[in-house]
């Protein structure tokens, strides 16, 4: 393959890069949370080297037209090595292949580099050295990128962003186009012309490509521990909220007992039966609405409703409430107060923008349907309409705008007890149900996703 | 279309007056045909009791016994009656899930609220028509109703449709019956199964649980579409 290149050194024999690509597999196989037993692992080794190398023998034996298509063989096998040995999705393990093999490509790159120069200087024949030079800097690389990676993948939450994935597949293919470049031909601005040249710019490109993924990972690791702080953020901010909040209902039910105390006054002064009888009815009508409290099951539950309730009293919200509260055990009362807080705040917030007063509709269901919690929240909204040609309304989906960062909210407690949130919007109804899946009759949090 | 059967329990004449004009009301601005029965007595009603309505309009607070009762009673006559709860005191209707009362209107009743619950009442009760599909099994056609289909599964090429009384092989791919049944409720959520979320009762890790005991594997990728889809179906029934 560098048959094109002035005094042409010989490439970088096929059982080393077999070699360097299983030891690059076996560093992310190591950096990356394992998912299947150990022994799976080992065997997966064990067969995918016997398999890399025979790839590479396989691939010498075909016309140099056929490379690139052992190359894409030989990068399957990889894939198919690190999914197989470490259990991790189909796209997390694309997210990992595509660095292993620039790391491979580096690790071989850099190798050859050295042993020619050494080799030209000092002797032909030294192959002990030699060896020993292939230990150490295979080693050196794939620790070097262990550390290094380690720390990077260890706390990953995969499934990968789709974006990511294809980012690191452009970056990898790039890199390699570039950094081989001069070995398919040298009349091309990019191309060495001498063959220690030639390795060297390889190396170079390998390791900016392998620089520019670790970079990218560490990027992603960043983003993610910030997504974390602003979700913790928020809950904290919505905790402080519920207590103004109900310090806000404390002041309202003072002010109401002491007006109550003077109506009761009042009524001591009323002489005339019938029209006692009529305080008396508007006075129990008064004491019912301020004592209408939720029994839900949940005392979590009871308390945001309750809160919610004074809100939307406040507000002139109808709201109805059909809740099985003994449905969330197992959820934690953090968990509770977010998902309906939220929701219910997202509720509030669309009709609080619905002016005329009667059409200020919501409606909360909590309710069991087969092995499934279902949580569903409904408010009418006039917002963001637009007008069909025939005449008809229409409306636009109601959405990051109005319920952005809580539906957010909702989706991670849902997804936590593997979960889905599902948001529709059909005759001014905005809809959120929460689909929770029960086992064994509770809720239960599931790990590792 | 049919008329909609509506009984309207309440045992203060006047409210009762009040829902039927409701009821009038809507049907003429909205071009619904209602068949309206009242009754003031919630004991006579569920001792009369035969499924003949469409929708209950129930008061909670009644005497002898309360709407609650009398719902409780009806379902077990009656699973498939819409139920609607109208209370003065909300506290009443909470456990409306009971009876399978989803939502309830408070009193007084104000027109707004009442025509949206009918309107959804109504929705529901027209979404309850069976429907049915052809196939084409061993060279003749056959009728079945969607609703009895557990789910298709793609054998080679042809389908295998599993419905709760037999195993039907069909010559249609499962692509196909996707296009077909996408709509009504069905879900691809494996290269090999077509799944009817009507018969999903739980989903445990990689596993979609149905009606019939049988476990069927959800792709991975396809997990997420599959709940979100599975909690809009489930969440858009009562």
């Amino acid at each position: 393959m560098n048959t094109q290149i002035l005094n042409a050194l010989p490439d970088i024999p096929r059982l080393y890069t077999a070699i360097s690509e299983w030891g690059a597999c076996l560093v992310y196989l190591l950096a990356a949370r394992r998912r299947v037993p150990l022994a799976r692992t080992a065997i997966c080794l064990v067969v995918g080297l016997a398999a890399l190398i025979g790839v590479q023998y396989w691939a010498g034996t075909l016309p140099l037209a056929f490379w690139l298509f052992s190359m894409c063989i030989a990068v399957a096998m990889m894939y198919a090595l690190i999914v197989l040995g470490s259990g991790v999705s189909s796209l997390s393990g694309l997210y990992l292949v595509v660095r292993a093999f620039v790391l491979a490509e580096l690790a071989a790159s850099l190798h050859w580099q050295l042993d020619s120069f050494f080799r030209s200087k000092i002797s032909s024949h030294f192959t002990l050295v030699s060896l020993i030079l292939l230990v150490f800097i295979y080693g050196a690389c794939g620790l070097a990128a262990w550390v290094a990676e380690k720390r990077n993948f260890s706390n990953v939450n995969f499934p990968l962003p789709r974006r990511s994935v294809f980012i690191s597949l452009v970056i990898a293919v790039v890199t390699f186009a570039m950094s081989n470049l001069s070995f398919v031909s040298t009349n091309t601005p990019f191309s060495g012309r001498v063959g220690v040249e030639v390795f060297y710019i390889r190396t170079l490109v390998d390791l900016c490509g392998f620089a520019v993924l670790y970079a990218q990972q560490e990027q992603l690791r960043q983003n993610q521990a910030n997504a974390e702080l602003a979700s913790i953020d928020a809950r904290l901010d919505s905790e402080h909220r519920e207590y103004l909040r109900s310090k806000e209902n404390l002041d309202a039910m003072a002010r109401i007992s002491h007006d109550l105390k003077h109506q009761i006054a009042a009524l001591r002064m009323q002489l005339d039966p019938e029209l006692k009888s009529h305080d008396f009815e508007q006075l129990q009508a008064l004491v019912q609405q301020y004592s209408s409290q939720q029994h839900t099951g949940n005392p979590v539950l009871d308390v945001v409703l309750s809160t919610k309730e004074r809100i939307c009293a406040q507000e002139g919200i109808s709201l109805s409430v059909v809740a099985d509260g003994s449905l969330l055990e197992g959820m934690s009362a953090m968990d509770v107060s977010t998902l309906f807080g939220n929701a219910l705040d997202n509720a509030i917030e669309a009709l609080e923008q619905v002016a005329n007063k009667e059409e200020r509709l919501a409606r909360i269901a909590l309710y069991a349907s087969d092995q499934f919690a279902l949580i569903r929240v409904e408010n009418y909204f006039t917002t963001d309409l637009s007008w069909r040609s025939d005449g008809e309304l229409k409306t636009t989906k109601q959405g990051e705008g109005l319920h952005g960062y809580g539906v957010k909210s909702i989706q991670h407690i849902a997804h936590k007890y593997g979960g889905e949130v599902s948001i529709t919007t059909q005759d001014h109804w905005f809809n959120l149900c929460v689909l929770l899946p029960r086992v064994q009759g509770k809720l239960s949090q599931v790990h590792g996703e | 279309m049919r008329a909609i059967r509506v009984a309207v329990v309440d045992d203060d004449p006047a409210s009762c007056q009040r829902i039927a004009s409701y009821l009038e009301r809507y049907s003429l601005e909205q071009g619904e045909h209602f068949e309206t029965a009242t009754f003031t007595n919630g004991l006579e009603f569920v001792d009369g009791y035969a499924p003949l309505y469409d929708i209950l309009l129930l008061d909670i607070q009644m005497k002898p016994i309360d709407g609650v009762e009398v719902a409780r009673q009806v379902r077990r006559k009656d699973q498939s009656v819409v139920i609607v709860f109208i209370t003065s005191a909300p506290q009443y209707a909470i456990n409306g899930y009971e009876v399978g009362a989803l939502s309830y209107l408070l009193k007084p009743l104000p027109w707004f609220a009442f025509s949206q619950e009918i309107k959804r009442s109504i929705a529901q009760v027209r979404g309850r028509v069976e429907e049915s599909i052809i196939v084409g099994e061993a060279g003749k056609s056959t009728r079945v109703t969607l609703h009895d289909i557990v789910y298709v599964e793609s054998v080679r090429h042809t389908s295998v449709m599993h419905t709760l009384s037999r195993d039907l092989t069909l010559n249609t791919a499962l692509k196909d019956l996707q296009s077909q049944l996408e709509s009504k409720g069905f879900f691809r959520s494996n290269s090999c199964y077509l799944v009817n979320m009507a018969h999903v009762v739980g989903v445990e890790d990689q596993e979609s649980i149905m009606s019939t005991g049988e476990h069927l594997r959800v792709s991975r990728p396809r997990k997420k579409t599959f709940l979100e889809a599975l909690a809009s179906y489930i969440g858009g029934q009562e």
